[in-house]
């Protein structure tokens, strides 16, 4: 089928891999895998961490890449279009439409973030941010600045410079999107991966030459800094904790952008004869450079030099971007310049994320119903705002951003990727797959995946995946065998639960019904065309 | 994100050990090998195609 309206495309294969390589890196690459990585003793965890790189990340990743070119060819842009071209079936377009609700969900609330990183950055080079050497005077700024103390203190409140930020880059997003996937989205990574990697690098520099930067604690010194970055615990011990496993999956897993419906969107953009197996592999190697090579070097000794293992240890991603990080290059010589620096590479790692997401949204409205690129921005542009303003105005505790995190960013990631990994070994099957992956590649997948993509990763991702829900939504406890449901689950069932859980799962049931909806108006569209090309065809 | 209800505590702290340099040089080392032998070979392969696909026609519906 071909709509014969939508002919966009990449203009080079370096501007793909930029555009999928900066889908992928994201806050993830320098908050969260350094904390994983140290939290579960770095030999251990890298050991699971590249055997799930293996088994798990790049054959997912050449998966969806294939899958996304495949259904392009036959003009499908979006990802239910993409779904009812691989699963001849009338539900395959509903499947799809994880595609598309998961990247607009995660949108409406990533862009809240990546306003925090712009924030941040203009805080640093105005020295706004240099609150003492309090760590708690760095943790109530963030919660004023994010309106984290009351629901709708950002927006009715005094505090409100948050929402500054927010509409510019809201703005620039959407003038990004419209600009369209090579003026837009391609064009403007390649000039802010590289730049992102420049400022990572610097900063990189800035943190191993620290040396001891307080002489009257000369144990809080770059070396000791790397040690309790890298230094391995006992790897026998550490490997037969199944929660080690799950955290270097599921970082790998959510790092690689895998199961958003971003790459097969992507990669539906190119042509039958582009090569997908090296350009997978290289936007995979660029988002691991960028987490182990960069990241892992940089957060977790940095903040130990400055605040020791009492300041690193237990804090989560926001705790240590937005709270430890900020004290930290406030104390670093020329500290305005690092601190900038630091959280302008954040803005970049999250905008080159937030752009892919509205892309799946994009292309479904223009292909499913038809909508013009002003129209389709338009309208994806009133969906996102309004559910972004839920997410601002609900923002005590960050409850409503954490709730559509937990089940849309990570549950139904889950379900979307183990669909796509199923859908490309057992329905378009490993061999046609293989062969669809290998047209116009420049390299040769080496044997040995094909067992791994048919039967070792649906495995190892359905055993991550069951791992997860036991510990994350029962919250199964292996020592005792007990069963306690997760403040995520009470927030919706209990008696004493949250409403604005609630109405968040609202919110996310709502969107996924208006992508139901619009799918089904979608589908007979497409049925039509498809009736009309054969049609075509018989007659001649 | 999603995760930050699990944390755990950190192991102890010390100077790097012989297994923390091993952990690091070869963690990093291996993805800075790969992703240079990637962009290397992106960039140095020649694919007439690469060049030729660069107009982008959008039709924005506007007429």
């Amino acid at each position: 089928m071909t709509t014969g309206k939508f002919r966009e495309c990449w203009s080079s294969r370096l501007g793909v891999i930029m555009a999928v390589a900066g889908s992928a890196v994201g806050l993830g690459n320098f908050l969260r895998f350094p904390g994983l990585a140290a939290q579960y003793g770095s030999g251990a965890f890298m050991i699971a961490y590249f055997i799930s790189l293996l088994i798990l990340g790049i054959p997912i990743c050449w998966a969806e890449w294939t899958l996304g070119r495949y259904a392009g060819q036959k003009g499908f842009r979006s990802s239910p279009g993409i779904f009812y071209a691989l699963i001849r079936h009338p539900v395959g377009k509903y499947i799809g439409v994880l595609g598309a609700v998961i990247p607009v969900t995660i949108y409406m609330y990533y862009v809240y973030i990546e306003a925090w990183c712009l924030g941040y950055a203009w805080f640093s080079a105005t020295g706004h941010l240099n609150l003492g050497n309090d760590v708690a005077a760095y943790g109530d700024f963030w919660a004023r600045f994010v309106g984290a103390t009351k629901d709708g203190l950002t927006i009715s409140g005094g505090s409100n410079q948050v929402v500054i930020f927010l509409v510019i880059v809201f703005a620039l997003n959407f003038i990004i999107i419209y600009r369209g996937i090579s003026k837009g989205i391609e064009t403007f990574c390649k000039w802010g991966m590289p730049a992102l990697i420049l400022l990572a690098i610097i900063v990189l520099v800035r943190v191993l030459t620290l040396g001891t930067p307080d002489p009257a604690k000369p144990d809080q010194n770059i070396l000791n800094g790397l040690g309790f970055m890298w230094n391995p615990g006992d790897i026998g011990t550490q490997l037969a904790n199944p929660q080690l496993w799950l955290a270097a999956a599921g970082q790998i897993f959510f790092s690689l952008s895998v199961g958003f419906g971003v790459i097969i969107t992507y990669s539906s953009y190119l042509r039958e004869k582009d090569d997908i197996v090296l350009s997978g592999l290289t936007a995979t190697s660029a988002n691991e450079f960028c987490e182990v090579g960069l990241g892992g070097m940089i957060t977790v000794p940095a903040a130990f030099i400055f605040l020791g293992a009492a300041g690193v240890v237990g804090q989560g991603t926001f705790g240590l971007g937005f709270k430890v990080l900020p004290l930290v290059f406030s104390k670093m010589p020329a500290s305005q310049f690092f601190g900038a620096a630091w959280f302008f590479l954040l803005f970049l790692a999250a905008i080159t994320s937030s752009l892919s997401m509205l892309q799946p949204g994009i292309a479904f409205l223009e292909e499913g119903l038809g909508l013009n690129r002003k129209q389709s921005v338009s309208l994806l542009g009133l969906i996102t705002a309004l559910g972004t303003l839920f997410i601002v105005y609900f923002s005590k505790d960050i409850k409503a951003l954490d709730t559509i995190d937990f089940w849309v960013g990570t549950f139904l990631i889950f379900v979307l990727a183990t669909v796509l990994i199923i859908v490309f070994g057992w329905v378009l099957g490993i061999e046609k797959g293989w062969e669809e992956a290998h047209k116009g590649a420049s390299m040769r997948i080496p044997g040995f995946f094909k067992p791994i993509i048919k039967y070792i990763c649906p495995l190892y991702l359905l055993t991550i995946f069951a791992l997860w829900v036991l510990f994350n939504v029962f919250g199964w406890n292996p020592k005792t065998g007990e069963f306690k449901p997760t403040g995520y689950v009470t927030d919706l069932i209990s008696s004493e639960g949250s409403s604005v859980a609630r109405m968040s799962v609202g919110l996310i049931v709502l969107i996924i019904v208006f992508f139901i909806i619009t799918t089904a108006a979608a589908g007979r569209r497409w049925d039509k065309a498809g009736n009309n090309n054969r049609s075509k065809e018989t007659k001649a | 994100m999603g995760q930050g209800r699990q944390q755990q505590p950190f192991k102890g702290d010390k100077s790097m050990t012989a297994g923390g340099w091993f952990t690091m040089s070869v963690s990093v080392g291996f993805v800075l090998v790969l992703f240079s032998w990637c962009i290397w070979r992106v960039l140095t392969e020649k694919k007439p195609e690469d060049h030729i696909h660069g107009i982008e026609d959008i039709d924005k519906g506007e007429d």
